[in-house]
C-alpha cells in the first residue's frame, strides 16, 4: 500500500498571525479512512484547506500523490487538484447553475465528453436523491439538497482522494448515514477519504476508519496510540 | 454567438451571464475608439500631407515672366519652357494657360473684373524628379533668355507649415497612444471589480482543478465581445466624421488640402481599428486576470 498523503513536521500561519497548525506530521496510506476531529477552531478547515491544495504550508513539507507540494509550480497544481474530491462546509455552490450543472462541474472542468457528463450525473443524483430537483437552482434547494448536491459534485470525478468537512452536518440521520455509507463504498473501490467532522459517533460507522484529532492547531495523540478507535459494539452503532 | 466559438467554460456558464460592467463598457470603449480612430486618420493624413510638403510639393518651382510686351513674355516663355522641358532632372513642366493664371487672380479682384488690358506674368510650373537640384543654375539659365524671370521655390513657403504638420502628426500619435492606454486601464479597472465580483466562484473553480487559461479565457470572451461591439460603434461613428471632414477638405480642390488624404491602406487600417480594440481588450483581460489569479494558489 503506498502513501497517498504524507504531513512532515507543518505549520501554518495565515499572513502574520500566529500559527494556527503547529508541528502536523501524520501518514495517509492509500484506501485509507480518515476521521478528522476536534472542536471548533481546533485547525480542522485549515487541515482540509492544506489537503486540497489551497495553501501552501508556512513551514514543513506535504507529499501528495508522492509529489512535494511545497515546492510544486502552482501549474502543476491544477492536474493535482482534478484527483481531489472536496465538500466544502459551505457547500460552496455555484449560485447561478442548476443541482446538474453544479454537479457536472468537475467533469466539465476535466474535459469529459457531455454525454459521459450527463449519464454519470443523472445516475449520481437519482442515487442521492436529487433526481427531482435537476433543474432547481441552490437558492431553491434546502440545506440538505445543497449538500447532497456538493456531495455529488465531489464524487462525480471519483477522486482519488475525497475530502469533507462537516458533510453531515445539515442531514437528517438516516441521510447522514446514506452519505457516510456512499463514502465507505468509495473507500472500498480505493478512494482514500478524510472526514472531518464534531459527529463522534458516526466514526463508529467505519470501524476500520483511523482518528486524527487536532486541538488549538495540534495534533492530540501524535505518537498514534488512539487513531484506530476500539471495536464499537452492535448496540452503539447509531446516529 | 456561434457556440464553437465560445470557450468550453463559456458554453457551460461558469460564470453568470448578464451585463457585466452595468453595460456602460462597450459604450465607453465606443467613444475611446471614436477619439482613437479621429487620432489615426487624423495622423495617418497629416502623415501624407507631410510626405506630399517633403516630396512632390517642395520639389516644385514656379518661373515667372513679368514681361511688358505680350509678345516678348510669349517668346521668352516659350524659350524657357523650351529649357526646362530639355533637362533631364525635371518633369512636368507645364505653362499655365491664360484661365489658370486669371482663376489664380480672381479671388483678390474678384469675379469677372479682370479684363484683357490687365497684364498678368506667365507662368511657368516645373519640378525635380529627385530632391531639389541647383536652383541658382536653374535661375541664372533661365534669365538669360528671360531677364524678368523670378523663380518661386515651393519649399521655401511650405517648410514652415510643413513643420506644423509634423508636430500635429505626432501630437495625433500621442492623442493615440493615450487613448489606448486610457481604453486598457478602463478595461483593467472593470475586469479587477469583476474578478472580486467572481471571487468566490473563481475559487470554487480552482478547487475542481480549473487552470488559470480556463478562468482566464471566460473573461476573455467576455469582454472581446464587449470591445468588439464598442470597437464597431466608436469606429462606424469616427468614419463618418472622417467622411465628412474629407468631404469638406475635397471642396478645397488641389494643392495642400488635396495632399491631406487618406490612402487605400489608411482606410484599410481604419476599418481594422475595432478588431484591434478587441485584440486589446484581450490582451488587457489576460495580463490582469493573468496578474489575480496568480497571487492565489
Amino acid at each position: 500500500m503506498s502513501t497517498i498523503v504524507r504531513f512532515d513536521n507543518v505549520g501554518l500561519r495565515y499572513g502574520t498571525g500566529a500559527e494556527v497548525l503547529r508541528d502536523i506530521g501524520f501518514r495517509l496510506e492509500t484506501g485509507a479512512f480518515m476521521f478528522l476531529v476536534g472542536s471548533s477552531g481546533a485547525g480542522k478547515t485549515s487541515l482540509l484547506r492544506l489537503l486540497y491544495l489551497a495553501q501552501r504550508p508556512s513551514r514543513g513539507r506535504i507529499d501528495m500523490f508522492g509529489r512535494d507540494i511545497t515546492s510544486l509550480p502552482r501549474t502543476a497544481l491544477p492536474a493535482l487538484r482534478r484527483r481531489i474530491g472536496v465538500v466544502l462546509q459551505d457547500f460552496r455552490l455555484i449560485e447561478h447553475l442548476t443541482a446538474f450543472d453544479n454537479i457536472a462541474l468537475p467533469l466539465r472542468i476535466a474535459g469529459v465528453h457531455e454525454a459521459e457528463v450527463k449519464a454519470h450525473v443523472d445516475e449520481l443524483m437519482a442515487w442521492v436523491g436529487l433526481a427531482e430537483r435537476r433543474d432547481a437552482r441552490p437558492a431553491v434547494l434546502s440545506g440538505g439538497e445543497q449538500q447532497r448536491v456538493a456531495i455529488a459534485r465531489a464524487v462525480i470525478a471519483r477522486p482519488d482522494i475525497l475530502l469533507a468537512d462537516e458533510p453531515t452536518g445539515n442531514v437528517d440521520p438516516e441521510m447522514a448515514g446514506r452519505l457516510l455509507h456512499l463514502f465507505h463504498e468509495l473507500n472500498r473501490l480505493g478512494t482514500t477519504v478524510v472526514v472531518a467532522t464534531h459527529a463522534l459517533h458516526l466514526m463508529s460507522r467505519v470501524p476500520s476508519a483511523i482518528t486524527l484529532r487536532l486541538d488549538r492547531g495540534e495534533m492530540l495523540d501524535p505518537m498514534g496510540v488512539l487513531r484506530n478507535p476500539p471495536p464499537v459494539e452492535p448496540a452503539e452503532l447509531s446516529l | 454567438m456561434i457556440a464553437w466559438l465560445q470557450p468550453r467554460a463559456q458554453r457551460y456558464r461558469f460564470l453568470p451571464e448578464g451585463r457585466w460592467a452595468g453595460g456602460a463598457l462597450p459604450w465607453i470603449i465606443g467613444m475611446m475608439t471614436f477619439l482613437a480612430t479621429l487620432a489615426l486618420a487624423g495622423g495617418m493624413a497629416l502623415s501624407n500631407g507631410a510626405a506630399a510638403l517633403t516630396g512632390g510639393l517642395s520639389r516644385s518651382f514656379t518661373v515667372q515672366i513679368v514681361e511688358p510686351n505680350p509678345d516678348l513674355k510669349r517668346e521668352q516663355t516659350a524659350a524657357v519652357a523650351a529649357l526646362l522641358r530639355a533637362r533631364a532632372d525635371l518633369a512636368d513642366v507645364v505653362v499655365l494657360g491664360d484661365s489658370e493664371l486669371r482663376a489664380l487672380v480672381e479671388p483678390w479682384l474678384g469675379s469677372g473684373n479682370i479684363g484683357e488690358e490687365l497684364p498678368l506674368p506667365a507662368m511657368i510650373d516645373a519640378r525635380w524628379k529627385t530632391g531639389t537640384g541647383d536652383m541658382a543654375a536653374i535661375g541664372e539659365a533661365v534669365r538669360a533668355l528671360a531677364p524678368t524671370a523670378r523663380i518661386d521655390t515651393h519649399a521655401q513657403w511650405f517648410r514652415p507649415l510643413a513643420g506644423v504638420v509634423e508636430v500635429l502628426k505626432w501630437l495625433a500619435v500621442s492623442i493615440g497612444v493615450l487613448v489606448v492606454a486610457t481604453t486598457a486601464a478602463i478595461v483593467a479597472l472593470s475586469v479587477r471589480a469583476a474578478l472580486s465580483t467572481h471571487g468566490p466562484t473563481i475559487e470554487t473553480l480552482h478547487i475542481m482543478g480549473a487552470e488559470d487559461r480556463t478562468v482566464a479565457a471566460l473573461f476573455e470572451y467576455r469582454y472581446a465581445i464587449q470591445g468588439l461591439v464598442g470597437g464597431v460603434i466608436g469606429a462606424i461613428a469616427g468614419l463618418a466624421v472622417i467622411i465628412v471632414i474629407g468631404n469638406l477638405l475635397g471642396q478645397f480642390g488641389g494643392g495642400l488640402a488635396g495632399e491631406v488624404s487618406l490612402s487605400p491602406l489608411g482606410w484599410t487600417a481604419l476599418a481594422a481599428v475595432p478588431l484591434l480594440v478587441a485584440l486589446l481588450t484581450i490582451l488587457t483581460v489576460r495580463i490582469t486576470v493573468g496578474r489575480r489569479l496568480r497571487q492565489q494558489l
